[in-house]
């Protein structure tokens, strides 16, 4: 009887310490408003030490810290809080503000996702630390639940790594909840798909001229995720059976969706059928890990096919020693490197390279000018109010309007920075949103590919290389 | 339809050699001494990393096959403390030591993690001690994964014959079939557990070794998958049979190829086969392939 007693006692004593620990985590930590995060200079970088927290313009990056996508959304934040900070803040109302930029970890990057860490990481910028605009995403699967928290809140989100079309579709047919979701980076699925295709439409036109006709076929590989669906039904149907150019139609021999957590055996495998279905051209839509395996087997293997397409983990410029130098040849996508897109492109490059020590990733550079983007309006209206004051003004940022009074606007260095109106996506197209193909060559240098006009004018570019084929490819397409 | 079939069987074969040396230690523990060590999987992941640190390191150039052997002795010594500090204070309770052993793999995937190489794929392809291919019916035979699955089966069967054989492979078998008895016969089973959660992380540290050179270091959290599919390569093949983790583990490993090569939109979905298979064996076999059913 004493046994059970003390039992009881015990299991009383622990439930309580549970209990109460839960709930004292929770008001501490997770109830709306607890544990408010105190603002301060340190958030500000920059900006002159002792400054209060009524003095700062609060952001907020959601990303996966520790990943190259989460941490290029803040180092592109970060360096343009910087400057602005450097040069004085802004002024609103003769009132001198200073940008703070905080973070919290979604995950989003981890292959097996957890939607409600994204969740959780907003819910703590919104709640805890009161951010008054939001930057950042990139896994199309978290972003569309974290979202929801910034709309709920009636806080300006910028996305800067999600492709997928549906999330600006959303201001478009619901423009009450979603009108405070922007994307400045990249363009859309369909978009990249559809330039993609106009990059391979002149790229096969000018080898076939060149190899009397050796292209004949091309193969998809690509990530199974939601932000590889629209681009994937784009490149389909180019190039599959009832596309637009009948010289380009059935060219599509392989059609590769893959797991995220496959295994260089799996990569392997999928290499061999590519090479099966004597693929000529292979379109990578890869952000992770696949990328890195694909091009180690191609360097083994030597196949007969080149690699065109996307490849974040190859933006990077370390990404030549992270492969050891197998990446040589691929022609992948990428939003920024050393050309002139716009006047700021090379010295946001440079600056960025000297804060970081890296080139920039298509978030860092997609970040960068969502803040200054958001900043731009706040001057100009002189309010931080989010709707209607901001919202309307950044609606002013649109093609016809950026082409007819460019000084009127920030300089994008991403490409010029119009969007849509209706639906709060990045323009694309020369010379808004558009990507440059880059080739890794020898030595580890990366070198900007002549789009032949169809992406961009590759007479108004510096830096234009010369495309460089595996001798092997030579050898198979001139015997 | 050649070039697909050798494509099926190669990888098959590649993935089941691989899977077969994680397996098999992870099997041995288990039926050496209950063990369910679920921090199996980040020994591998860690080899890999352990070979990739060395290999940035200055000290180590021309001297990249030290790497492997440095690389080698710290796994096992890690193994080694993983039972004496975790799993032997706690290895009367079957829970504890899974909780214990699956809060040391999160561990060493966090410290790898805020390591400057945690956060980005990587490769160790210096390692690779053979280059190229030769083209058998129209398929590529990577070299490199031919030194890897010859290597698996010399392991395997000099595993085998060290089981049999030797005295400390006795102890073992003693240890596995009677515990009470094998100490009564004046064998130290706690010591002989030791040396098997040390042979199984030496096992995995050589699956990483043999594998990871022609492969990818995919991050942190790659011991996860490698773990996942061991789980099912031993419930399959039945958990503390060695010749169930071999054979499990090819099975595993062609189901996967096929799915990748012959099932439209496979490779979407072909990691799912590994949980279907825990899932039904567990239901219409629970010991597995040649496991020994459990006395009540």
């Amino acid at each position: 009887m004493e046994k059970l007693a003390k039992r009881i006692i015990a299991i009383v004593i622990i439930a309580g310490l549970g209990v109460g620990g839960g709930l004292g985590a929770w008001f501490l930590f997770l109830a709306p408003g607890a544990g408010e995060y105190s603002w301060s200079s340190k958030d500000c970088p920059g900006a002159p030490s002792g400054i209060s927290s009524d003095q700062i313009i609060k952001f907020g990056i959601t990303g996966d810290v520790g990943e190259i996508t989460g941490d290029g959304a803040w180092e592109g934040c970060y360096l343009a809080a910087k400057e602005i900070n450097e040069a004085g803040g802004i002024k609103i109302n003769d009132t001198t503000y200073y940008i703070g930029v905080t973070r919290e970890d979604s995950d989003e990057a981890n292959p097996n996702l957890v939607t409600s860490r994204g969740i959780a990481a907003a819910e703590r910028l919104v709640y805890n630390k009161k951010v008054q605009f939001g930057i950042g995403g990139f896994r199309s699967e978290a972003l569309l639940a974290y979202q929801e928290v910034f709309m709920d809140n009636e806080i300006i989100f910028i996305n800067t790594g999600a492709a997928t079309d549906v999330f600006c579709e959303n201001v478009r047919s619901w423009y009450t909840r979603y009108k405070y979701f922007w994307r400045s980076m990249p363009i859309n699925s369909s978009s990249l798909g559809e330039q993609i295709f106009n990059y391979l439409f002149r790229l096969i036109y000018v080898l076939n001229a060149t190899y009397s006709g050796e292209i004949a076929n091309v193969g998809i590989i690509y990530e199974d995720l939601t932000w590889t669906e629209d681009l994937v039904t784009g490149i389909e149907y180019y190039f599959g059976p009832y596309g637009p150019l009948p010289a380009y139609r059935n060219m599509l021999t392989a059609n590769i969706p893959y797991d995220v957590t496959l295994t260089a055996a799996d990569m392997l495998t999928h290499v061999n059928t590519l090479m099966a279905a004597d693929c000529d051209i292979v379109i990578p839509i890869i952000s992770a890990q696949g990328g890195l395996m694909l091009m180690q087997h191609y360097a083994t293997l030597q196949p007969n096919f080149l690699v065109v397409g996307i490849d974040v983990q190859s933006q990077l410029d370390t990404f030549w020693t992270q492969t050891n130098g197998d990446c040589i040849y691929e022609i992948q996508m990428q939003s920024i490197h050393v050309t002139n897109k716009t006047p700021t492109t090379i010295p946001f490059w440079n600056a960025f390279r000297a804060e970081w020590g890296h080139d920039p990733l298509y978030t860092a550079s997609g970040s960068y000018d969502a803040l200054n983007f958001i900043v731009w309006a706040i001057n100009e209206t002189q309010s931080l109010q989010a709707y209607p004051t901001l919202t309307q003004k950044m609606e002013t940022a649109t093609k016809a309007n950026i082409l007819a009074n460019p000084e009127l606007f920030p300089s994008s260095v991403g490409g010029l920075g119009a969007y849509w109106p209706t639906t709060h996506d990045l323009v694309a197209g020369y010379p808004f949103g558009f990507t440059l193909f880059c080739q890794w060559q020898a030595n580890a240098t990366k070198v900007i590919m002549p789009s032949y006009n169809s992406v961009y004018i590759d007479s108004q570019l510096s830096n234009i290389g010369t495309l460089i084929l595996p001798p092997w490819l030579i050898t198979d397409w001139t015997t | 339809m050649i070039v697909d079939i050798m494509n099926m069987l190669f990888n098959g074969t590649l993935t089941g050699a691989v899977y077969a040396l994680i397996a098999m230690g992870y099997s041995l523990v288990y039926g050496v001494g209950g063990i369910m060590n679920l921090s199996h999987g980040a020994y591998f992941m860690l080899t890999g990393y352990l070979l990739l640190w060395m290999l940035q390191t200055p000290f180590f150039i021309g001297l990249e096959w030290l790497t492997v052997v440095f690389a080698l002795i710290i796994i096992t010594v890690i193994g080694g403390l993983t039972f004496l500090l975790l799993v032997k204070p706690l290895q009367d309770s079957h829970v504890a030591v899974v909780i214990v052993t699956f809060g040391l793999a999160f561990l060493l995937e966090q410290v790898v993690l805020i390591s400057p190489s945690g956060t980005e794929v990587w490769s160790i392809g210096q390692l690779r001690l053979f280059q190229g291919y030769t083209m058998v019916f129209g398929y590529p035979i990577v070299h490199q994964y031919v030194f890897l699955i010859v290597m698996s089966i010399v392991i395997v069967l000099l595993f085998a014959l060290f089981i049999n054989k030797s005295k400390l492979g006795k102890s073992i078998r003693a240890v596995s079939q009677d515990r009470e008895a094998a100490g009564l016969m004046g064998i130290n089973a706690s010591r002989i557990l030791l040396y098997t959660v040390m042979i199984s992380a030496l096992l995995a540290g050589l699956a990483a070794f043999l594998y990871l050179p022609g492969a990818s270091l995919d991050g942190p959290s790659m011991g996860w998958g490698y773990l996942l599919n061991s789980f099912a390569v031993v419930i399959l093949g039945g958990m503390g049979s060695l010749i169930g983790s071999v054979a499990g583990a090819f099975i595993v490993g062609y189901t996967i190829s096929f799915t990748n090569v012959f099932v439209p939109y496979g490779p979407s979905w072909a990691h799912l086969v590994p949980i279907i298979i825990i899932i039904v064996i567990l239901l219409i076999r629970p010991q597995g392939l040649f496991g020994k059913k459990e006395l009540r």
